[in-house]
């Protein structure tokens, strides 16, 4: 029964742990940090992104505003990089 | 100047397909405004209906999906708008940099141009904003009907309708109005069923029999003999018993199910159902179904009479008991909706509402004390591992405390709550149960031995050559999905019962299957699930396919035994590598991380599994090269035998004391091998043979020659050759050198030459000498001398 009482734990475990998956880059080219209000299922968050590093956010689509203002949507699969606090797509 | 013809030129190729283009844009631009403002007015629609204050649940509940959906609508339009104003940008961007004044400012139609793709821009950057705010609102409104659902919910469960003096009178009172409106309802049904329209009724009555009678002709046939198993009085497999309870449980089930259905159907498609009447009868052949449903699981499940079929393993008193108890539980339970729905039906007072739920919810309380007090189990040897002992104490505890709460509730007038309870408790309940039989499978399908017997196990033992070690692997992996898929399904099942919504439930199951990051890793159980399952029908896959072509195909060819084995061992372990590889790829483990460590590791596990690795590649050169097959005798520096197996490591050698030996493979490479096999099985064998000086060495030379003609397992080419080897101490020393066909007989052949010369020597008088000394003295007189002198004296 010991086999299957740790098989049990699995899935109840899985519940609770689970977090969920990010799915747009961005990457902030400037020399600074920036900030970027993210609008995820209708909940404003504040994310701030030092020089030169990337995060992922948005597993499912969501607005970005960045500080130059330019607020636009995105679907969730996009790689974006920040230019003079203003998006551009990387490719 | 040439600078300025190039703008105008791409200014007017711009302006011919910018013209068409510009005019899709402002229309583009258009629609996604009107969206907005579609999206807003359903916003503000929806806000009103939810806030009212005498909205139901049910609408509350339509109300967020419509939100929901309301919000990826927007959401669509945000995408659209967003991809407009890119592109107007990039248009702009193409438009190139504004001239300054200097060079004579920018031509008109560029500028133009530039000026409307900005107005573009901006109302498509507005929209955006807009559809933002929308987003958020909406997501906020969401927020607040959960709310509303609450406290609503709250409310109507902690309402209290005490039974006072009120209550009674009122019931009193109202009595006999209802009984007769009651009747009234049904005399005027009868009116309309016996009407001049006799023929509705008629058919109606007539496809209801007809249907009922196949009914019972199905279950009779099918049902009953399942249930004349009593015959079968042995001790039956776990999951042959659940089985067993599933077809008993649902053919009746179904088939009532579908006559009620149909009688239903019949009679409301006749119009023979006036409004009234309908809720009722609806609501009893509802009833009638679930009750049947109820009573044919319980039987089955605990089957009393029929120890060897009890799937949840309880004493037989036990059974007896809780099947009445639980067939009396569902009875009230039952009746108690059918009350609710005639009540409902005919709008009685609430004074009805309140006095039938205080005794439904007694009698409820009494019945499910009477379940808790039964002894589950008894000290006899009935299904020694799964024997239920009594109940959990996790159980047992708090559904007490559930029926004291129940009770208590009910006479403190909170009936709402006390009704709530014990629907939970049934439901939940049955939950539960459910689980329980899963996993009690799951753990009989895990057992030692089990799947081995079931006839997926033999099938695979028998015609696919798994090992019983391996069909019992399957056995525990199956068994481990079956309790995922238990969980799963039951988890999810209780959460909803209790009020979680649906889709966090949903959501959560989504993250939960669809994967999560530790870390920088990403793992996903649906994946890691898959690619298991693709791993084992690799394999699969890989033995049918080396079945396949060892039968089949390599039979045709004209390799040997051990070709055979190397290419179908080569087989499997290449359709290995491939199930392997392809179920990482399903699993989506991402090895690249993995690099980093190994890549540390490496050295040291390099250095250790040098000599591994050095066997495993020798065994691959060996599987090729075959200096050494299966069957072949060979020698290994002082151990020599026949070859057993050539497995990946290591080479078994069985000996001639059939003692097995285990070479690693890199010996075999590394070292000179002999192999009196390789080219053919001719193998040389000497016989040494000493013959007194006073024999005949040509006589002997003849003996030998036909003693070796005289035996056929030596064979003529090469020649044998009897060879004059040395004149010895003490004898003259012949070597008969044969060539055997087959090497193997060599102890046999030498043994009976041996023999042979033997009796040839014996029967010609040769002798085979012992080791001799000629002993020469030295004395004053020669001893012959001396011996002639003795004999004179004499």
């Amino acid at each position: 029964m010991r086999s299957l009482k740790t098989a049990l734990c699995l899935p109840v475990f899985a519940l609770f742990l689970a977090t969920p998956a990010f799915s747009v880059t961005i990457t902030n080219q400037d020399g600074e940090p920036r900030q970027i209000t993210v609008t995820e299922n209708g909940a404003r968050s504040e994310r701030s992104i030092a020089p030169s590093a990337s995060i992922q956010v948005c597993e499912q689509g969501c607005f970005i505003t960045f500080p130059d203002g330019t607020l636009t949507a995105y679907q969730g699969n996009e790689t974006i990089v920040i230019r003079n606090g203003g998006p551009a797509l990387a490719n | 100047m040439i600078l300025r013809m190039k703008v105008v030129l791409v200014a007017c190729l711009m302006l011919f397909s910018g013209a068409h283009a510009l005019a899709q844009e402002s229309a583009a631009v258009q629609n996604l405004a009107a969206d907005l403002q579609q999206i807003l007015t359903d916003l503000e629609a929806l806000e009103k209906a939810s806030l009212a204050e005498t909205t139901s649940d049910v609408t509350l509940a339509g109300n967020k999906v419509a939100l929901q959906k309301l919000s990826q609508t927007t959401f669509a339009v945000a995408l659209k708008a967003s991809a407009g104003l890119r592109q107007a940008d990039e248009q702009i961007a193409a438009l190139g940099p504004v001239p300054d004044a200097s060079t004579g400012g920018e031509i008109e139609a560029v500028a133009a141009e530039r000026q409307r793709l900005s107005a573009v821009k901006g109302e498509s950057a507005i929209l955006v904003r807009e559809l933002e705010r929308v987003v958020v609102r909406v997501s906020s409104l969401i927020e607040t009907v959960a709310k509303i659902r609450s406290r609503k919910f709250a409310e109507e469960i902690l309402a209290r309708h005490p039974m006072s003096s009120d209550t009674w009178r009122e019931v009193r009172e109202s009595f006999k109005l209802e009984i007769t409106r009651l009747n009234f309802a049904f005399s005027n049904w009868l009116r309309l069923l016996t009407r001049g329209i006799l023929d509705e009724t008629a058919t109606a009555v007539l496809l209801c029999l007809a249907f009922a009678a196949m009914v019972i002709f199905v279950v009779r046939m099918i049902a009953f003999p399942l249930s004349a198993r009593p015959l079968m009085d042995a001790e039956q497999p776990y999951l042959r018993r659940v089985f067993a309870a599933l077809t008993t449980t649902m053919v009746p089930s179904v088939s009532v199910a579908a006559l009620m259905t149909v009688m239903y159907m019949t009679f409301k498609h006749l119009s023979l159902l006036p409004p009234r009447v309908d809720e009722i009868v609806r609501a009893a052949a509802i009833v009638v179904g679930v009750l049947t449903f109820v009573y044919f699981l319980t039987r089955a499940v605990l089957a009393p009479g029929r120890r060897y079929w009890r799937v949840i393993a309880v004493s037989e008193r036990a059974a007896k008991r809780l099947t009445v108890l639980i067939t009396i539980l569902s009875v009230i339970y039952a009746g108690d909706y059918l009350f609710a729905q005639v009540r409902a039906a005919m709008a009685s007072p609430v004074a009805y509402t309140v006095l039938a739920s205080l005794v439904s919810t007694l009698l409820f309380a009494l019945v499910l004390s009477l379940i808790l007090l039964t002894r589950l189990g008894e000290p006899a040897t009935e299904h020694a591992n799964d024997r239920v002992r009594g109940w959990a104490p996790w159980l047992y505890w708090p559904m007490w405390f559930a029926i004291a709460v129940i009770v208590g509730s009910t006479l403190g007038g909170y009936v709402s709550l006390a009704r709530f309870l014990s629907g939970q408790i049934v439901v939940t309940g049955a939950i539960l149960v459910g689980m329980y039989v899963g996993l009690l499978s799951a753990r009989a399908v895990a057992h030692t031995g089990a799947m081995g017997e079931s006839r997926l196990g033999a099938y695979l033992i028998r015609r696919l050559d798994f090992s019983d070690l391996s069909v019992d692997q399957l056995g525990l992996v199956f068994g481990a999905l079956i309790v995922f898929g238990v969980m799963s399904v039951g988890v999810p099942s209780i959460l909803l019962q209790w009020g979680f919504q649906q889709d966090d439930v949903q959501s959560w199951i989504a993250r939960a299957l669809g994967g999560f990051e530790v870390g920088d890793v990403r793992i996903s159980f649906t994946n890691i699930v898959l690619a298991v399952i693709v791993f084992v029908v690799g394999l699969i896959l890989t033995r049918m396919f080396q079945r396949w072509l060892a039968a089949k195909v390599l039979t045709r060819t004209r390799l040997d035994s051990g070709a055979r084995h190397s290419i179908g061992a080569g087989v499997g372990y290449l359709g290995f590598i491939f199930a392997a590889i392809i179920a990482l790829e399903y699993s989506g483990i991402d090895l690249s991380n993995l690099a980093l460590i190994a890549g540390a590791l490496s050295v040291g596990i390099g250095f250790g599994l040098q000599n591994v690795v050095n066997n495993f590649v020798s065994g691959v050169i060996l599987l090729v090269e075959r200096p050494i097959r299966v069957g072949d005798w060979i020698v290994v520096g002082d151990k020599q035998g026949y070859v057993k197996k050539i497995s990946v490591r290591a080479t078994e050698l069985e000996t001639f004391d059939r003692q097995s030996i285990v070479i690693p493979n890199a010996e075999l490479i590394n070292t000179a091998v002999g192999n009196w096999m390789l080219k053919d099985s001719v193998g040389r064998l000497i016989v040494e043979v000493g013959v007194s000086y006073d024999a005949n060495e040509e006589d002997v030379r003849d003996i030998l020659y036909a003693l070796v003609a005289a035996d056929d397992r030596i064979a003529a080419e090469p020649k044998p050759y009897v060879y004059f080897k040395n004149f010895g101490d003490s004898a003259l020393i012949f070597e008969v050198r044969v060539f055997l066909k087959d090497i193997a007989d060599i102890i046999a052949v030498a043994g009976d030459m041996r023999f042979a010369i033997r009796k040839a020597f014996r029967e010609t008088g040769i002798v085979i000498p012992y080791p001799q000394r000629d002993i020469h003295m030295q004395t004053a007189q020669p001893l012959s001398e001396a011996a002639a002198a003795k004999a004179k004296e004499k």
